[in-house]
């Protein structure tokens, strides 16, 4: 029975391609539906199937045909198994693509992100880390920041989410819903502010990589 | 006309008279089935086809006459080829109509037994079950010994003077073995019993005399014979033929037609209702001239050497199981069937197949009485010969089989 579904899974698919494993298809689905209840398969799929597999191996070698002619049920489990295993993987694979796309963790860019981010957006959309830069067009602190922010985010693989404030007026927003607890920390709401959502906490302006990384380790 | 004559059995220039032996490139053991066409026959079909394709018997036309001439110069071919008039021979589809056809038109009104036996194809088994079933006959089985074989005293046992009718076979195409049919026909004939031989795996393979025989009916087909799909013949004497009413009826059969009634043809016309298969049998008549140059004789001596090489490679192998004769020397026939221990007979046949691109037919054969009285409720495989074998063939088959046999386990 398990050959016949194995069967039918395999020429289902190829029978989107191909006429002529629609019908075996057909039969496949016939055999294993037979199968289930016990009853003989009419078109003698899975005997067939069955030979042929074994002749194509009895010409390589006597041996591993005997074993697999005996044991042909057993192998036939398993490869029902791995099948239904392999497509589990290859449907969660395809779901992944779709909501995730290929963002690399690092960088956090982009290259294929169906329901998100294009190509040239370089806003990261994989799994938030907890840290968020706000900063401004032309700030010229934060220009002085960018190199070393992309050094820690390298050496600790933390990505800050970085959100643009002086002409973004939702990620102006969304700082000010933080305004605070990053004035309780530096005294002022200005950019470059290195924010954790995890505990609130903030560093602001132009600071050393090492204290930046060390904000990292103290707030992740 | 033969355009190329093949001299005793050159089997090379033989094997190069069947394009479908180069082009397939097979090893083709499923003759008792259906036989490969010399370019001879299908050259003799397109001529039908390009140069005069039209009716026999009907139109007063040059392509008429030409078709009607070489539809009934065909005939004769074959009449003389089984050693009959040309009159005794009613063109069929196959051997199957050819045993209905008799089993329709005998009057079973006086006496109502039938005899056959459990070694018969279902075509000679079924037409008259069905009429047994209708309550028009009696039906009764001679039974063969476990090698497949009956003597004439088992026939003797079984008919009496009740028989009207004793249907046998010249050879049974499960397993190659051979009626004993001067016998039968002589106790047949003794009761008044009529006699239709089963002829489909004689008449390809064996000298047939159908006058000298005294067969009342000898059915057989055209394509295991060299010939086109779609013929058939019955040859029967031609007094009875002129005493049975027609099976099928329409045009061709009459003489006369009013609303209210028909007058019927002479034979065998009579027997051949509607368009025939002018282009099938002017090909048979092309494959009996073909068969006659070489001579049944050698076709047959041929198909018992390569038999009997066979039986005696699958002797040595193994968990091979051979059905009716196994004494290579007694083997009078080019049917070798066979099983390996623990493999179906249809996985044997593909993997053989797949292998060595071997065709051979597994399972019943249209004889399931006979398979499972032999054992083989499941079947068997048959490798079936005939004029165009090799023994390097056999010995390719022997291999494989050496191979398949390795995966049998217990």
């Amino acid at each position: 029975m398990v050959l016949c579904i194995v069967a039918l899974f395999v020429f289902a698919i190829l029978g989107i391609f191909s006429v002529r494993y629609r019908k075996l298809a057909v039969e496949a689905f016939d055999c294993a539906v037979r199968k289930v209840v016990f009853r003989p398969c009419e078109s003698k799929l899975d005997e067939r199937i069955r030979a042929k597999v074994v002749a194509k191996v009895l010409v390589k070698s006597p041996k591993a045909a005997s074993f697999l002619n005996k044991n042909f049920e057993v192998f036939s489990l398993a490869l029902f198994v791995l099948t239904l295993s392999s497509t589990g993987y290859i449907i969660y694979g395809v779901y992944n693509l779709l909501t995730i796309g290929t963002c690399d963790p690092i960088t956090g860019t982009c290259i294929f992100s169906p329901l998100g981010a294009n190509v040239t957006d370089t806003k990261p959309v994989c799994a938030h880390t907890g840290f968020t830069e706000f900063y401004g067009e032309g700030c010229p602190h934060c220009e002085k920041m960018e190199p070393i922010v992309a050094e820690v985010e390298v050496e600790t693989g933390v990505v800050f989410e970085k959100l643009e404030i002086y002409y973004n007026e939702t990620n102006l927003q969304e700082m000010l819903t933080h305004a605070n607890d990053i004035e309780q920390d530096c005294g002022i709401l200005g950019t470059p502010t290195f924010f954790s959502t995890k505990t609130n906490k903030s560093i602001c302006g132009e600071v050393s990589k090492a204290r930046l990384k060390a904000f990292i380790l103290q707030n992740g | 006309m033969i355009e190329h004559l093949v001299e005793n059995m050159n089997i090379n220039k033989i094997r190069e008279d069947f394009p479908i032996i180069t082009n397939s490139k097979v090893v083709y053991f499923d003759n008792a089935c259906m036989s490969f066409k010399p370019k001879q026959v299908i050259n003799a079909i397109n001529e039908y086809y390009t140069n005069y394709g039209s009716c026999a018997g009907r139109s007063y036309h040059k392509l008429g006459k030409i078709t009607e001439e070489k539809f009934e110069e065909a005939r004769n071919k074959i009449a003389k080829f089984i050693g009959s008039k040309k009159e005794e021979i009613v063109f069929t589809k196959n051997t199957t109509e050819a045993i209905n056809l008799v089993a329709n038109v005998i009057d079973f009104s006086d006496k109502k037994k039938v005899v056959t036996s459990n070694m018969e194809h279902h075509s000679a088994i079924l037409p008259f079950q069905q009429l047994s079933g209708k309550g028009k006959i009696n039906l009764d089985f001679v039974v063969a010994d476990d090698k497949g074989e009956m003597t004439g005293d088992m026939w003797a046992e079984k008919i009496d003077k009740n028989t009207k009718l004793v249907v046998a076979h010249h050879t049974t195409n499960s397993i190659g073995t051979a009626a004993p049919l001067n016998e039968i026909t002589k106790i047949a004939h003794e009761v008044g019993a009529l006699i239709l031989v089963d002829g489909a795996q004689g008449a390809p393979h064996s000298e047939i005399n159908f006058k000298k025989s005294n067969f009342d009916f000898f059915a057989f087909s055209g394509h295991k014979m060299l010939g086109p799909t779609g013929t058939g013949c019955l040859a029967a004497k031609l007094d009875l033929l002129n005493k049975l009413p027609p099976f099928l009826v329409g045009g061709e059969t009459i003489e006369k037609v009013t609303l209210d009634s028909a007058t019927f043809t002479k034979p065998p016309h009579k027997f051949e209702a509607g368009l025939q298969h002018y282009s099938g049998f002017i090909g048979l008549g092309t494959a009996v001239d073909y068969l006659s140059k070489i001579g049944m004789k050698e076709v047959k001596k041929h198909e018992i050497e390569l038999a009997r090489y066979l039986l005696e490679g699958l002797k040595e192998i193994e968990g091979v199981i051979i059905y009716g004769l196994s004494d290579p020397k007694r083997k009078n026939c080019g049917i070798v069937t066979f099983n390996i221990k623990n493999i179906p007979p249809h996985q044997v046949s593909i993997m053989l197949d797949e292998m060595e691109k071997i065709a051979t037919r597994s399972g019943v054969f249209c004889a399931e009485p006979a398979m499972n009285h032999l054992g083989a409720p499941n079947g068997a495989v048959r490798a079936s010969f005939y004029l165009y074998n090799t023994k390097d063939e056999v010995d390719v088959f022997i291999n494989s089989i050496k191979k398949i046999s390795v995966i049998s386990y217990k």
